[in-house]
This record gives C-alpha cells, sequence and structure tokens, in this order.
C-alpha cells in the first residue's frame, strides 16, 4: 500500500542534502517499527519517491515523499509513529494513503513559491525595484551552468520564473518569487538568488530564507 | 578575571575577552546566517542528531569530548558514542561533542571570532569544566592543538592556571606512551575510560572551589590517572616524583570483566555519511593472538568476551533505537568470539524484515572465515579483505602470525569457487629481521593467487586483486619495541623492488615513508618532543594524517629548531635492559615476557595463542591461563 507524506524542514536540517535525507528517513521508518516495502533482489531497497530535491540551504514548509509500505495502515498511527522519531527540525504534517486514482508527483508538483531575504547595508526600496525591474523587464535571463557531463551550458532562467515581487520589510529586502518545479526545468532558488546579488553588490549579506508552497497548475 | 601570563600578547588578550564573552546564541546566530552557508559539508558544524543529547538545566559539570580529527571520523568512533551517553547519564554533567572543523570552517570562524564550540549547544568549549581528547593515533596531536587553538585555550598545562580553563584530558590507545605530547594535558587517563571518567567528574563536584593541585593532587592515585607535571624527567628516562605520594609507576586500568563494560540503549545517528556509518558492537575486547608487531594485541590483554544474552539484548537495543540498515560485530579478532555464528544467526533472522546487513572486520584468512563471510553477503561485490600482513612464511614466523601460505591460498581459491572477485590483501614491509628474499615472497604470494585464479575453469569475471603494503612502525609495549624503524630509502627502496616485481593484476599501493618514520618518532619518543609538536603546529602542520596535508619540510624544521632529527629518533634501538620513555607505564603485560617474545622473534619461533596455551605473559595476576569461557 501506497502513502503521501507531507513534511516541513527547517533550520539545522536545511544543511542536509537531499541525498543524506533520504537516509534519514529510511532509518526513521525502522525506529517507528513501520514496515517498508522492498525491491526484490541482491541489494534491496526501500520503494521511496520524493518530490524534486530542495537544494542545499532552503528551508521548506510543504516536502512530499510517497513511499510503499507492507499491508494496509492507519494514517493516523503512520503520523504518530514516524512524529515520534524524526529529529526535531524535521516536522510530519500528513499522511495519506494513495489509490489508482490519486495524482503522481510530478503531476501536480508544477511551481514554488519561495521567499528569499537580502540582508546587508543600504538596501532601499529603490534597490528593491531594481532588482524586481531587472527580473520582470528582462525578456531572457541568461547564467553558464555546468550541465551533467561538465559541459558549459547556457540557460534562460527567465520562463522559469512564474511571478516575481521585491519589497523592503524592517531594512531588509523580502523577495516573494514562484519557480519551475518541473523536473527538467526546476529552477533552483539558490541560482536565482546568485544571480541577483551579482546584479546588485549593495547586498553583501544575503540568506536564503524560503518557503516552498507547492502549487498547483498555472 | 583571568590571569594571563606575561607572555601573552595585548592584542591576544583583547581578542580572547571578545571569544568568551560571545554568547551561545550570538555563535549559532552567527553560524547560521553568515558562516554554514559557505562551508563544505555544513552538517559538520550544527549537532541536532538522532540520539544526540539536549544539555540539562541543572547542570554542574560540563565535559566536552573532542575529537582531533573531522565529524566522520569521530563519529565513527565507537568509544565516543559510548562515553557520551554514560557521562550524560550521570546526575549534573553535560557530555558535549567538538571536531575538528575544516580548513573552510577554521578561516570563517576566525574571521567572525567565533570560538570552537560544544555541538550541543553552542557553548564556547573555554567555558566547560572539562575537555576531554581521544588520542587514536600519533598524528592527530597536532589536531589537538589546532582544536585548542581555535578555542582560544593555552597550549600548555603549565600556562593555565587554577581553574580559569578547562581540565584538558587526553585518553585513547596512544595514551601507552604519553610522553611525547604529556605537556599539553593536565590529566592523562591510560586504559579503558569507563570507570575512571566518572570517579574524576565526582571528585571534581567536591573541588571546584579550590585549586587545581589540590584536585590533580586528589585523583593522582587513581588506577590509570597520569598527571604528568608531578614528574620530572633525566635523558635517562629515570623519573622523580614533584609531589608526595604521586606514584612512579601508572597501572593502566581496565574492566575485567566485559559483561560489566557499560553500553548505552541508543546511540548517534548523523545526518551525513561518515566513515563507519552503522550500528557498532563490541563482542569481546582484547585478541587471543599476540602479533608481536600489534599494540592493541598486548595492551587491551586479556581476552575478554561478551555473553550472547547480553549481545542479543545489544543489539535490538542499538538497531532499534538508532533504524539503521547495517551493524558491524567488532572486535579484534571476530571469529575468535567463540559465540560469533550465534550472534551472527540471530541478527540474519531477527533481521531479515529490515534488511539489515552485517559487516564483519579483521577476519582471518581461513575457510572457517569465508564461510562467515559467504553466509551474511547476498551479493558478491564487496570486496573481501584479510590481513596476511607478511609475504614469506619465515616472516610471518617472525611476527608470530599463525598464518601458513597453505591457508592463504586454499581460502583464496574457495573464495574464486564462491564467486567472489574483489580481494584485498594486506601487508606491511620493514619488519624486524626482513630481507629482500621477504620483500619479493610477497609479488610471489600474489603470483600464487593470480595462478590459482586462472587454473579455475569457471572462474568469475573482473578479478579486482588489491594489496596495500604498510610501513612497519615498531609499537611500545610490544616485542618489537626494542626494535629500529627501517630508514626512509630503505621502504622506498623496498617500495619500488616490489612495485618492480608485483604481477601487473595485482594493484598496488603504499604508505607515505615519510609519515610512517614521523610516526616511529612519536610511538617511541619522550618528553623532549613537546616543544616539537608545538613547533611544527605554529608552522602550520595539521590534519597530518590527511595525505596532502602532511608537510615534510615543516616537520623536518621544526625537529631541528630543537636539535633533534625524526630519521634519527625512529631508529632509536633499546635494549632489553634500558629504560624506555614509556616503561613506567604498566599495560599489565611483563616486559619480561616482552623481551621473551621478542628473542623467540630473532629464532623465527611461534607462541601459541592463549586459547590454546598459555604463555605467562603477566596479565593473569593469580598466574597460570586466563579463564576464556563465556
Ligand atoms: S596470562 Fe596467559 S592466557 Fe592470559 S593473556 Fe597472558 S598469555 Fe594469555
Amino acid at each position: 500500500m501506497k502513502y503521501r507524506l507531507c513534511y516541513e524542514k527547517k533550520d539545522s536540517l536545511i544543511f542536509i542534502s537531499q541525498l543524506d535525507l533520504q537516509g534519514v528517513f529510511q532509518r526513521a521508518f525502522r525506529r517507528a517499527k513501520v514496515q517498508l516495502e522492498y525491491t526484490q533482489g541482491f541489494h534491496p531497497h526501500p520503494k521511496m519517491t520524493y518530490s524534486p530535491p530542495l537544494a542545499l540551504y532552503v528551508a521548506s514548509k510543504e516536502e512530499y515523499l510517497d513511499v510503499a509500505l507492507e499491508g494496509e495502515q492507519d494514517e493516523k498511527e503512520i503520523f504518530a509513529k514516524i512524529s515520534a522519531v524524526l529529529p526535531r527540525d524535521l516536522i510530519l504534517r500528513s499522511v495519506e494513503a494513495l489509490d489508482e486514482n490519486s495524482p503522481s508527483l510530478p503531476s501536480f508538483l508544477i511551481w514554488a513559491d519561495y521567499e528569499i531575504v537580502l540582508r546587508g547595508e543600504a538596501l532601499s526600496e529603490d534597490v528593491a525595484k531594481e532588482i524586481e525591474g531587472y527580473v520582470l523587464n528582462s525578456s531572457e535571463i541568461l547564467i553558464q551552468k555546468k550541465n551533467k557531463k561538465k559541459q558549459i551550458v547556457t540557460k534562460d532562467l527567465r520562463p522559469l520564473i512564474e511571478s516575481f515581487a521585491a519589497k523592503v520589510v524592517d531594512g531588509e529586502i523580502v523577495i516573494n518569487a514562484s519557480l519551475s518545479l518541473l523536473n527538467d526545468t526546476l529552477l533552483s532558488p539558490v541560482l536565482l538568488t546568485n544571480t541577483i546579488k551579482e546584479r546588485v553588490p549593495s547586498a553583501n549579506h544575503l540568506i536564503t530564507k524560503s518557503i516552498v508552497k507547492v502549487g498547483t497548475h498555472k | 578575571m583571568r590571569i594571563f601570563s606575561f607572555k601573552t600578547k595585548f592584542s591576544d588578550i583583547i581578542k580572547l575577552m571578545n571569544r568568551i564573552n560571545i554568547t551561545p546564541t550570538q555563535i549559532k546566530d552567527t553560524l547560521y546566517t553568515q558562516i554554514l552557508p559557505e562551508v563544505f559539508k555544513p552538517a559538520r558544524y550544527t549537532g541536532g542528531e538522532i540520539g544526540s543529547k539536549i544539555p540539562k538545566e541543572d547542570t554542574e559539570v560540563r565535559f566536552a569530548f573532542t575529537f582531533p580529527d573531522t565529524y566522520e571520523v569521530g563519529m565513527s568512533h565507537m568509544g565516543l558514542k559510548i562515553m557520551y551517553c554514560l557521562l550524560n547519564e550521570m546526575q549534573g554533567v553535560t557530555c558535549e561533542r567538538a571536531f575538528a572543523p575544516w580548513e573552510d570552517m577554521a578561516k570563517l570562524m576566525r574571521q567572525y571570532n567565533i570560538p570552537l564550540y560544544g555541538l550541543e549547544s553552542f557553548t564556547p568549549l573555554i567555558n566547560f569544566d572539562f575537555v576531554g581528547f581521544s588520542i587514536q593515533y600519533e598524528m592527530c596531536i597536532t589536531n589537538v592543538l589546532y582544536m585548542l587553538d581555535l578555542a582560544g585555550i593555552p597550549f600548555r598545562s603549565s600556562e593555565r592556571n587554577d581553574f580559569d580553563y578547562p581540565l584538558i584530558i587526553a585518553g585513547g590507545p596512544c595514551t601507552v606512551n604519553p610522553e611525547p605530547f604529556c605537556d599539553i594535558f593536565d590529566i592523562i587517563i591510560i586504559g579503558e575510560g569507563e570507570v575512571v571518567t566518572p570517579k574524576l567528574i565526582e571528585i571534581y563536584k567536591e573541588y571546584k572551589g579550590r585549586t587545581k593541585e589540590e584536585y590533580l593532587k586528589a585523583i593522582m592515585n587513581i588506577e590509570g590517572v597520569y598527571i604528568p607535571s608531578f614528574y620530572s624527567v633525566d635523558e635517562n628516562n629515570s623519573r622523580t616524583a614533584l609531589v608526595e605520594g604521586a606514584p612512579l609507576e601508572i597501572k593502566r586500568t581496565y574492566i575485567p570483566d566485559m559483561n560489566e563494560v557499560y553500553y548505552p540503549e541508543d546511540t548517534l545517528v548523523p545526518f551525513i555519511e561518515t566513515v563507519h556509518d552503522r550500528v557498532m558492537i563490541e563482542i569481546m575486547r582484547g585478541c587471543p593472538r599476540g602479533c608481536r608487531f600489534c599494540q592493541a594485541g598486548f595492551i587491551y590483554r586479556p581476552v575478554r568476551q561478551k555473553r550472547l544474552d547480553l549481545l542479543k539484548k545489544q543489539i535490538d537495543d542499538q538497531l532499534t533505537s538508532s533504524g539503521y540498515e547495517e551493524i558491524s560485530l567488532s572486535s579484534l579478532s571476530t571469529t575468535d568470539y567463540m559465540a560469533c555464528t550465534d550472534a551472527i544467526s540471530y541478527i540474519m533472522e531477527e533481521y531479515d524484515n529490515d534488511k539489515v546487513s552485517i559487516s564483519l572486520p579483521s577476519l582471518r584468512i581461513d575457510s572457517f572465515s569465508l564461510g562467515l563471510v559467504d553466509s551474511i553477503q547476498k551479493g558478491r561485490t564487496i570486496p573481501l579483505t584479510f590481513a596476511p600482513e607478511a609475504g614469506s612464511q619465515r616472516m610471518r614466523d617472525i611476527i608470530n602470525k599463525n598464518v601458513t601460505e597453505e591457508d592463504i591460498l586454499s581460502t583464496m581459491r574457495q573464495a574464486f569457487e564462491n564467486g567472489f572477485t574483489k580481494i584485498k590483501l594486506y601487508f606491511m614491509m620493514g619488519l624486524p629481521y626482513e630481507t629482500d628474499e621477504d620483500v619479493l615472497a610477497i609479488a610471489e604470494l600474489m603470483q600464487k593467487i593470480v595462478d590459482i585464479y586462472f587454473e579455475l575453469k569457471l572462474r568469475p569475471k573482473d578479478l579486482s586483486l588489491s594489496i596495500s603494503v604498510a610501513c612497519f612502525v615498531p609499537k611500545p609495549h610490544t616485542p618489537f619495541e626494542f626494535f629500529a624503524q627501517d630508514s626512509k630509502e630503505e621502504f622506498d627502496r623496498k617500495q619500488r623492488l616490489l612495485i618492480e616485481n608485483v604481477n601487473r593484476k595485482v594493484r598496488l599501493t603504499y604508505h607515505d615513508s615519510s609519515l610512517s618514520v614521523l610516526e616511529a618518532a612519536f610511538a617511541k619518543g619522550g618528553r623532549n618532543l613537546n616543544d616539537v609538536i608545538i613547533t611544527a603546529y605554529e608552522k602550520g602542520c595539521y590534519f597530518d594524517s590527511w595525505g596532502d596535508y602532511y608537510k615534510e619540510d615543516m616537520w623536518k624544521e621544526a625537529f631541528s629548531a630543537h636539535g633533534l632529527d625524526f630519521a634519527v629518533l625512529a631508529k632509536r634501538e633499546y635494549d632489553y635492559e634500558e629504560v624506555t620513555p614509556w616503561d613506567f607505564v604498566d599495560i599489565g603485560v611483563s616486559k619480561k615476557f616482552l623481551v621473551r617474545e621478542a628473542k623467540k622473534a630473532e629464532q623465527q619461533k611461534t607462541t601459541k595463542n592463549c586459547y590454546e596455551a598459555c604463555s605467562d605473559c603477566g596479565i593473569n595476576k593469580d598466574g597460570g591461563k586466563c579463564n576464556f569461557e563465556i
């Protein structure tokens, strides 16, 4: 039987990569004595699928994990057992049993909302406007990036940004952006932030305190 | 108000004051917002793992367990996990952890004035009562200085007056010769720390308002405790007690019954992958074999096995509390644990549902061991590792490695027949009485193994044979403590000889000969090395065991700055009657026995293992053979 877990990842857990997080969850199921279903063969591994990987240093209010468990188990019971054993900065929000009609993760994870906070000196309303204008008025935002084969390729970020707004709150620039979550066009908020940082050298200190909200179709 | 010595520079005082005044909250905030987003593997520096403890509100004594290597190495160490739980179970005691930060982290910590802190509460180490270093191997000693430096704590015990600074303690296997680094530490624990450390803390509670010297006097007669500052030592290694009642001989402490050894119910589970990322359960302490080069084989005597029912309970506790997918049964010689097969079948039956895999380190080369690996390995992709240690039978007899060529070859044949293709063998060169023929015998042995593989009609594909050849380092408290080490030039020549003669199918790795020579100088060194270590650190030596980080030239300069040469020190021989720098440490095994064994080595005579016959090593004070039943 398959289940969908929704969880929050914050504070110390933002320093854990997606790969390491997989180990954290697998061990949590064993500690909770919630029996995982494994693949067959010499090297059995649990059947788990995650929402698109979250970049390091990014906190998230909504991440998903689909997991196959042995037999049918009560959703509330799974929730209680797993919640009890997770590290303190990894918080389970819901557990839901899946059936054949449930949408797969990639089919509804299209956009995510992020909050990016820039800290530093002289971050005025003008700077915020400049950043916002740069992103919204550009027809393309080209960056150089290494692909999986280690070749340098040019990537246009602009179509991957659905919405973008920047304002000043308590001397910090707060950016709200909706970025693509689709598998092959996933835009990491860290990448976008680095691009902004190049354009606005005055933002000498920069922290990405981000919240991911998984959107539905446009 | 802190007291500073005259030598302290004013700028250093200011820096130190700033550091101490920083609060844990400020440290955490600076880390999270400024530092951690810039460093490699930030999870090394945050704590909060499963099994980590929240500091007690009513903490009377703060103890920092400090490991002078990276997080990944330190968190793989079973002793750390045991002591961490043990101390945190004590009333009023909080134990935190600290590891050596990588260079990128250290640079930013200095830039933002963040002192080294405990991972549990972000409290600066300098504000702890105890800072206890685990000295697992000689070359980590500069990392101790590196960590003290980052913590703002002066290097020498004599520079840390009274309780202004934490008490700096050392423990771990290297303390069986503590002299080369003894000036750094206030207290050195020799032997197993599980019983001594809590005693030290309890007595400390009573002495908190008094002086450091009063406290040290109160603990100096506890078994396993060594207070280096209470002695002076002359160039002939003869010792004088500077404090009345300080014992001239220090007994190594150990727990005679393995079933009495504390073992925690839960364990630390790191978020990031570590070197040994699994449950580790000690099944036995000590080794019955007595290989003459192996320090562990002497300093952990006698063999002490754990009862099977207790072991099963610990396996359950650890696997359930950690959720780990792998367990390792650890000891110096797995199959010498008498309930080994029972323990393995227990895990395989009980934890089949959770797909828990088993790893068995330190296996002997015989068909029994291979059978065990066969039963726990469902695939054949994991490399088989064995340690014949020497190529010729003559040499294996000299070192008392009771393994015959027949054992080795038949085990290899059986391994190939059972489908194993990845095999790694460990050897040493530079052993006492070694000739070029003995070195070449490694190549010949490997040739025989290659031949066996190609003779097989139904051989598995993709043979991967590799050997690792270490440079022998003579260790204190072994029968080889009297011997000189080969010179760097000799090691290099022998390495070339082997490279030229070993079959191309065999991948050969060997150790840095220069680093091994330095290691020998430290293993056998005396008090005069303290100054050298500090000079070396000041020149920029740390993380010395991390390949590229070893700076041979700087070490040479550091030695010569004090009129010494490590190449000469490593070649130092001791007569059987001569007093060595470590003779004052009584590890339980008698020097007479070591001399007997050294003489037998010369005659190429072997000694039976403790299970077969007692060779009267001296550890059993009642006389006669130890009882090995479980
Ligand atoms: S006293 Fe005898 S049996 Fe006991 S450890 Fe020593 S040699 Fe082995």
